[in-house]
Parts: structure tokens; sequence; C-alpha cells
């Protein structure tokens, strides 16, 4: 759909001229060099060239904790009010290709069924995704293992790829199209897109497939070896799921004062004992050899039987939070080979 | 290094083969060069598994009272973890002759941040360690030779027991080549000429991160309890709404219930994935039950620690006089 060149010293005056229409999302700089998306207040500490953001975008879409109704006064005198819409317009920067191809699978989830989740689906259709092609792989990283690509398109509006000085815009979408109807953005030339190209095969080429994952669906097995092979180190904290672009579980609890309370969601995950136990205290997971099981599964089988597509886009970030080194891949290579 | 790993499968396959142990708890080689896993080997003829390098750097005491009931348990320890073996002997999570101490003289752990220049990727990364304490490591086609001491972890540079102080089988030189210790509590003094209202914004800063993935507690040898207050559902004590107050909560209230028990050895601040200093909360109350009691954590499985006991002497922080 045509392509438009930015210069790195028009990205915030460009970005300025966003926010009066738009909410903007940033990678932002906090403290000693973490980095988040985050609401744009400061430009100064944008970074579109940072490293991979510590989480995906998914918060902005599936916030960690989110009021579903409050709820004010007992009997039949109980008031109860929806939460605050959250439709506003949004334009999402620095969206790492693996992360965009999440939102697609969280689209399958929330969107895909009879049933929708009006709240994310409110938020998704107000987002415009600005991508960022990755140039270096994180160490973690696996996305062409799971057929992606670092300069994947899927879910995106626009791609930025690395030009130096300044960046070349790939148009994916008619509202990308009208994000670059700026006179920040220049005209790309044909050199300019064979140039981005190259850049993008040199990207695809420092990282080769480790396992196919095609073939890894068919073979994910109820009793095997390989779960608590791996799970036997694990020692049950959610940083795997907390930092998934993916992962999308959650709890419901209510909070409840004498005056009213309030009904909210918050991610949960299957690694916690807790998370299946039940009421009168029985476990159907009582170890983490059934959770990091059920963690794969999903991923890697029930969702691919549901939707036809897995529940992974190899970001890596679980690879790499993970404390005692229980590294997907690694699992995902020894279920390919046969390796129960 | 090399020496010492071969000496360590040695004792550990003899330790094996003469049916003095189930179990080693030790680590074997990671998915990537630059990181180790756990291993826990049950055979004599798996001990080739087991490596020791400067990667080595979980605490694995804390797979100690997980793994006891398997019977009699070896477990490679630095001197850090060596100081949380000794805390779980004296609060009684595993009895002394239950557990055979393979002490590792350590000269500090790799902060493998620090492996590759700024905003350079460990993706792709070769590592070799030479015998003479230098690791040489080539990326994106550049080879570079890094001695161990220079790119330590921050944990490591304030370390004071290198050499583990309880050990049934001491495997390196306890008084090998090893840089004196940054002073620890220099992070603490600087928290401290910061402003009340500095502090508290830094804090709510650092904690409005937090996702409560408890990465901190599961990883930490001292968090052993069945179920932790944050668990406790009927009723719940603490929300499940991550808000900066309730992280807060759950960070403050661990670190006091970790007071003259955290050894400092920093795996809670390595596991936490969103960058959160957390362990100067336990620096700072370590050095107050230094002030106060003159105990130092982990040092003597026969001694109880003073939180666990009273005595009349007991300071009274709270200023109550006679």
């Amino acid at each position: 759909m045509g392509a438009a060149i930015l210069r790195k010293s028009d990205v915030m005056p460009w970005v300025r001229g966003l926010l009066a229409s738009y909410r903007v999302v940033a990678p932002m700089v906090e403290g000693e060099g973490t980095i988040r998306y985050r609401s744009l207040t400061s430009e100064a500490s944008v970074v579109l060239d940072g490293r991979r953001p510590l989480r995906s975008p998914k918060e902005h879409f599936l916030p960690q904790v989110e009021p579903l109704l409050t709820f004010r006064g007992t009997g039949t005198a109980l008031a109860v009010a929806p939460p605050a819409k959250s439709d506003s317009a949004t334009v999402i920067l620095g969206v790492r290709p693996c992360d965009a191809r999440a939102l697609a699978r969280l689209d399958d989830v929330f969107l895909g069924r009879k049933d929708m989740d009006s709240i994310y689906g409110d938020r998704r259709k107000a987002a415009i995704l600005v991508g960022l092609a990755c140039a270096t792989p994180s160490w973690g990283c696996f996305c062409t293992s799971v057929g992606g690509s670092p300069a994947g398109t899927e879910g995106l509006d626009l791609l930025l790829t690395d030009f130096g000085d300044h960046y070349h815009v790939a148009v994916l979408s008619e509202a990308g199209r009208a994000l670059v109807a700026t006179p920040a953005f220049g005209p790309a030339t044909d050199a300019d897109a064979a140039l981005a190209e190259e850049r993008h095969a040199a990207a695809i080429a420092r990282m080769p497939a480790l396992f196919d994952a095609e073939a890894v669906a068919g073979k994910v097995e109820w009793e095997a070896p390989v779960w608590m092979r791996h799970a036997r180190r694990c020692l049950a904290c959610g940083a795997c799921s907390f930092l998934c672009p993916t992962c999308h579980c959650f709890d419901i609890q209510d909070e409840v004062t004498a005056e009213g309370g309030v009904r909210f969601r918050c991610w949960d995950t299957c690694q916690f004992g807790e998370f299946t136990r039940m009421g009168a205290g029985h476990n159907p997971r009582p170890t983490q050899t059934e959770r990091l099981r059920q963690r794969v599964s999903h991923k890697f089988k029930y969702l691919v039987e549901e939707f036809g597509r897995m529940g992974c886009t190899g970001c890596g970030r679980c690879v790499e939070a993970c404390p005692v080194n229980i590294d997907i891949r690694s699992v995902l290579a020894e279920i390919e080979g046969g390796e129960r | 290094m090399s020496n010492l790993e071969t000496a360590l499968r040695e004792t550990a396959a003899r330790l094996l083969r003469d049916g003095r142990v189930a179990l080693v708890l030790g680590y074997e080689a990671g998915s990537v060069p630059f990181r180790t896993a756990p291993a826990f080997v049950e055979r004599a003829e798996d001990v080739e598994r087991l490596v020791w390098n400067p990667f080595c750097t979980n605490n694995l005491a804390t797979y100690l009272p997980k793994v006891k009931s398997v019977g009699r348990v070896a477990i490679v320890a630095k001197g850090c973890d060596a100081r949380s073996v000794v805390t779980l002997i004296q609060e009684h999570q595993i009895p002394r002759e239950q557990v055979v101490i393979l002490g590792l003289c350590c000269s500090g752990m790799v902060d493998v941040e620090r492996l590759v220049p700024a905003g350079g990727s460990l993706a792709g990364i070769a590592i070799s360690t030479g015998t003479d304490g230098r690791l040489t490591v080539e990326s994106d086609g550049d080879r570079r030779t890094l001695p161990v001491g220079e790119i330590l972890q921050e944990r490591c540079r304030v370390c004071e027991y290198h050499a583990p102080v309880i050990a049934d089988e001491i495997l390196g030189d306890p008084a090998g080549p090893l840089t004196a210790p940054v002073e620890p509590f220099a992070v603490v003094a600087e928290m401290e000429r910061r402003s009340p209202a500095e502090r508290q914004a830094f804090w709510r800063a650092q904690l409005d991160r937090c996702i409560r993935c408890y990465a901190c507690r599961e990883v930490c040898p001292a968090c052993y309890c069945r179920t932790c207050f944050v668990d406790k559902a009927a009723p719940r004590w603490l929300s499940k709404a991550s808000t900066v107050d309730d992280n807060w909560m759950f960070h403050a209230v661990r670190a006091f219930h970790l007071a003259g028990r955290c050894v400092g050895c920093g795996e809670c601040e390595r596991a936490c994935p969103m960058d959160i200093p957390i362990s100067r909360l336990n620096r700072l109350l370590d050095r107050e039950v230094r002030g106060r009691f003159g105990y130092v954590a982990g040092l003597d499985p026969e001694s109880v620690p003073p939180l666990g006991t009273f005595r009349p002497e007991d300071p009274d922080p709270g200023g109550h006089e006679g």
C-alpha cells in the first residue's frame, strides 16, 4: 500500500501532532533504563530504537487489573455502574512484529468465539499499531520458529525500518495511510524499498528456525516425561505468563466495603498453585509438572485445535525472564524431536 | 575452573555411588552459554552433567525443603548459598544430617549484561572459560577477553563470604584470589541521603512496575512458608489488584519477614523480570539487625535468629525506656 520516509528528527513533531487526535502509547525509558509502553506524557523519554520493552503492549488492551463494574448500597437499593468506557482512539508506537501478531492471537480468544469481550474489543477497534522491524534479535527471540518474522506485518498499520537517521515506513492499512498524510513524511523510492527488504532479510538470517512449530502441535502428549524433566526445577512463579504477550487468563474478584464495592478482573496464571485449587481444597493440577504441561499445551495444542493458530509468537520474554532457565524453545525442540 | 568441575563431579559420583546421598543438587549447562540450569542428579553415571563456571548463579538452597523427602541430599553451595543452608537448618526446614554441603569457593558470578557492550545483544554469543579467570566472548563478529572479576554481579562485588561458612566437602581454595568487597551497605546509605519524600517517590515508581509474579519470593530460600500471606484466599489478606499500595504491602511484609534471615544472595533482584532493585530493602534490614543485635544471618547453625527469640537485653526500637 505504499511507503514513506520519516526523518528521526521529525518523529517527535509528528507525535506531537498525533496527540491532538489520539492517545499515544510509546516505549518509554524509566529509572535505570527500563523500557515500558506508557501513555505519552513526557516526550523526552520515548525510545523507539531501544531494546525490546519488558512487556508487550498487551496491557493496553488487557490491563493487569480492570474494573468490570462498581456497586453501591445493598439489597433492593443496590446500584450497579458499568466501568468507564475505554475506546479512546489510540496510536501505539514501536510495536514489535511478534507483539502485533500476539494481539491477533488475543483477538481469536476475546473476539473469535460466540461471546465477545466488548471491553477488549472496544480498545482493539480504537487502536492503530505502528510497528518497528527488529534489526537485532534479543537472546530469547524465536519468532521465525513459530511462523513469524522480525519484519512481520500481521496486525500492523505501519511498519518502520531503521535506516540510521531516518525510517522507512511501509503503509499497511487505510488507518496507517491516514497517519502518514502529514508533511513530516517524505516519499520513499524503489531503492528505499529494496534497502528495507535487504535489512529485513539480514534480520531474518540472524534467526534460523529452531524447530518446526507445525510439527510440534501434533506431538504434544498428555503423559510424557518432557513435562517433569523441565518442571522439576520450576519454582512456580508467574514471570513467564505475566510477560507473555498472548497469555490471557484472568481471575475475577469482588472487593466489598460497607458502602459498596468493585468487581474487577486481574491477570492470573496456570503456573500458580492457587489457579486451579478448588474451594474444598482439591487441586486437579497438583504439581508444576501438570502446570507446565498446561502452559505449553494451551499454546501449542489447544489453541491450534480451536483456532488453527498457536498461542505463541516467539517474543522470547519467557525465555529471558525464567529464573531457572526453563527455555520453551528447548521444550518444543524436544517434543518435535520425539524426546518424550 | 575446569579442575574444580572435575573435582565436583568426582565428589558427586562418590557420594551417589556410596549411597551417601539420594540426590545431588547442582548446576548443568543451560540453554544458552551464559546461563546454567539447576540440575537434579540421582545416578553416579549422570555426574558428567554437572558444571561449575561463573554462570552458576542460582541459589539452590531454595530447592532443599522441596526435595528433602527423597532422603539425604548433597547440594552444591557457593558462599551465599551455604549461608542459606545454615538458615534452613536453624529454622528446622532440613536436619543438618540430611544435607551434604559441597562448598564451592566462589570468586563471583558474571553479570550477563556486561558480557556485551551497552546496547549489544547476547543472541548468538559464544563464550569459553579460561583457567585464568578470564572469559573469551565472541559476538557480532567481535572477540573480547574479559576478566571475570571485572564483570561481576553487584551482589558478588559486595560479597563478604565467598568461601562457604559451612561445608562437608570444600572445593577450591578458601583463600583464593578475591578482590576486597565493596562496602555492602553503601547503597543503603545512598538511599538514606535522600529525603523521605524522594525515597517514597523512588519506591512508588519502582513498585508501580511490580507485576506480582512472585519470582522474588519463589527463588528465595528463606521464603518457604507453605502458604504466603498474599495467597490467603478465605478471607483474602491482600488484594489481587496489583496497585502500587498493594505491591508495597507485599514487598514491605516480605522484607520484614526476612529481617535477620536474609543472607543477601540477591536472587530476588536477579529474578525480578521488571528490574526492581528489591534487595535494597533486605540490605537495609540486614544492616539494622547487625547494628541492633550484633547478628549476621546464616553463619552459625547453632545460633538462634534474633527475631526468632526474645532476650531481656534486646534493644527496643520503639524507644520505650525502662
